[in-house]
């Protein structure tokens, strides 16, 4: 080999002196670069410690917005008036119903109580008095199934100025239970004679037709005995197989509200879907809860003047 | 030789800087109610409740207490989000379906106002868990001097009735606009099924529902969407009265303060 041979076999691409300096320009650009990036960055605040962050801080705000906006201090929300038993009340629209006017009300617990654990105040009295000291008494009341939480109370005539709207009873719940056990033959099953639950205090209730398919069910109830009883009622029932345990339960929920009923219809729904057949149980097993309506004297007045027209 | 080298170094050192810039920049969003989009500000105004009752911070219209959850500025759009409770009584009250407490009275009309004098109006569904103002572009929360509910419904019980001739094509209305048409009665040996075609409003406030007020008739639906009511038995009545099931909601107007700015 010559010796120019050897030199090329040698020779490194770092020998190159040109080379060597195109790429130091490189590096020297992306230094400069960055530089340049960070340096813009500074100028333009964009490398800020998190302190110096602009964070919007309302928490001293809200409360003096809910200063502002409400008494939450108070025992009762705003607008409301206590009916006594943890309740208060407070009208809140007043409509035209099928014979007369309805004025509807809303309820709240006061601040003691935990609305999970109060009861629903199933109704009360109600009465208009005029200037003249005439008093009108409601004529009914309306209930939604669904909005426990609010009640109407029915008058006969439209209000008129300068009317109070007085409440002079209120009625908690008088929680009545019993169970009785029916033989069970198959779906579909409907019972033959009705079927009597005793409830206490000269109090019955007739299931007078149970009616259980695979998937819904029916019960027609009414009550009767001492003082001509009304109220609300609900039932739980189970099905039970012959080695004494339960294969499932029909659900149902009160088709009304009113407590001034003596008798109703209740739908039931099988809750297990396919993974369990009402047809494997031998016993009916049912758990009647009946709310009878309590009265007791209240005295409170409503303010009208604010109520909107529905 | 060099030129091209230089530029292709020097827009490669800009990439890789600018890179370093994102990747380790400080964090800058805020440590609660943070969103993905740094240049979004958001605020937490309220404090979340311990007891089922009213705590600071929140708003409470009728039986329902109203609970802000955050507020969002981000691009011309301002969402405050909200939960909704209710102090209504409910022992003994559990629906089998049921999702959880029913609320009573839900928020309808609002107004966003700004520090420099502006506003803007919304009205929200029953159901909504937000309320959202289209504002300026760049608009912050610090510009917010307000958010404010003006306007809610409340849920009035109502049994309007309506009676239906049990003849094709007959039809009615309730007072809030369902209509109810009488579609297809169809004679079964044993029973008789009223179809039923049923035109809700538009607004979602004044769709209703009804039932049959004689429990003879058992309601189902259609696959079409409408209902029909079947009578077991061969002396189905001639006329089917029906009844709201469900409650009116009654528009009532108020102001109560939601947001307010910090510097309010």
């Amino acid at each position: 080999m010559s010796g120019p041979d050897f030199e090329t076999l040698l020779r490194s691409p770092l020998d190159d002196e040109p080379e060597s300096q195109g790429w130091g320009f490189a590096v020297l650009g992306l230094v400069a670069g960055g530089a340049g990036v960070i340096g813009l960055s500074l100028i333009l605040g964009l490398w800020a410690t998190p302190d110096e962050t602009p964070v919007t801080t309302v928490a001293d705000t809200a409360a003096s917005a809910a200063d502002l906006s409400r008494e939450f201090r108070d025992s009762v929300p705003s607008g409301f008036s206590d009916i006594g038993n943890s309740i208060a009340m407070k009208p809140t629209a007043r409509v035209a119903g099928d014979a007369g006017v309805v004025v509807s009300f809303a309820t709240a617990t006061t601040r003691d109580a935990d609305p999970e654990t109060t009861p629903v105040p199933l109704g009360g009295r109600w009465q208009l008095e005029n200037t003249a000291g005439a008093v009108t008494s409601a004529t009914r009341l309306v209930y939604d199934r669904l909005h426990t939480g609010v009640i109407g109370v029915e008058f006969a005539e439209d209000l008129s100025d300068g009317e109070i709207l007085r409440m002079t009873e209120r009625w908690d719940t008088d929680e009545r239970t019993g169970s009785t056990d029916i033989p069970f033959t198959g779906t579909p099953f409907t019972t033959v004679d009705a079927v009597t639950i005793d409830l206490g205090d000269g109090i019955a209730l007739r299931l007078i037709q149970i009616e259980l398919g695979r998937h819904l069910g029916q019960i027609v109830w009414a009550l009767s005995g001492t003082g001509e009883p009304t109220g609300i009622a609900n039932f739980a029932i189970a099905m039970i197989d012959e080695q004494g345990a339960t294969v499932g339960d029909y659900l149902s929920m009160p088709s009304s509200r009113d407590p001034t009923r003596s008798s109703g219809v209740i739908d039931l729904f099988w809750d297990r879907g396919f993974n369990a057949h009402p047809d494997e149980g031998r016993v009916v097993e049912i758990t009647a809860t009946v709310r009878l309506p309590a009265p007791e004297p209240v005295d409170v007045v409503f303010d009208l003047d604010n109520v909107p027209h529905g | 030789m060099d030129g091209p080298k230089i530029i292709a170094g020097a827009i490669t050192g800009l990439i890789l800087a600018a890179l370093g810039l994102v990747l380790f920049l400080p964090d800058q969003s805020p440590a609660d109610g943070a969103t993905a989009n740094p240049e979004a500000e958001s605020a937490e105004p309220t404090i979340r409740p311990t007891v089922p009752w009213i705590t600071a911070g929140e708003v409470q219209f009728e039986s329902t207490v109203l609970i802000p959850v955050e507020v969002v500025a981000d691009d011309g759009v301002v969402v405050l989000d909200f939960d909704l409770a209710t102090l209504a009584p409910r022992e003994g009250t559990s629906e089998p379906f049921s999702d959880g407490p029913v609320i009573d009275a839900f928020p309808e009309r609002w107004a966003l106002s700004t520090v420099s004098g502006g506003g803007t109006v919304q009205s929200t569904d029953p159901g909504a868990s937000s309320v959202r103002f289209n504002v300026r572009t760049g608009l912050m929360t610090e510009h917010i001097a307000s958010i404010r509910l003006v306007g809610w419904r409340v849920a009035v019980p109502n049994h309007e009735r309506i009676a239906l001739d049990v003849v094709a094509a007959v039809s009615d209305n309730f007072a809030g606009g369902t209509e109810v048409a009488v579609a297809i009665i169809l004679e079964q040996s044993n029973s008789t099924i009223v179809q039923l075609d049923v035109d809700q409003p538009h607004d979602q406030w004044n769709r209703i529902d009804f039932d049959a007020v004689d429990p003879g008739w058992r309601k189902a639906g259609r696959l079409d969407g409408g209902l029909q009511f079947i009578w077991d038995g061969l002396d189905a009545p001639p006329v089917l009265v029906l009844e709201q099931s469900s409650p009116t909601w009654v528009p009532v107007e108020g102001d109560l303060i939601v947001f307010q700015g910090a510097d309010q």
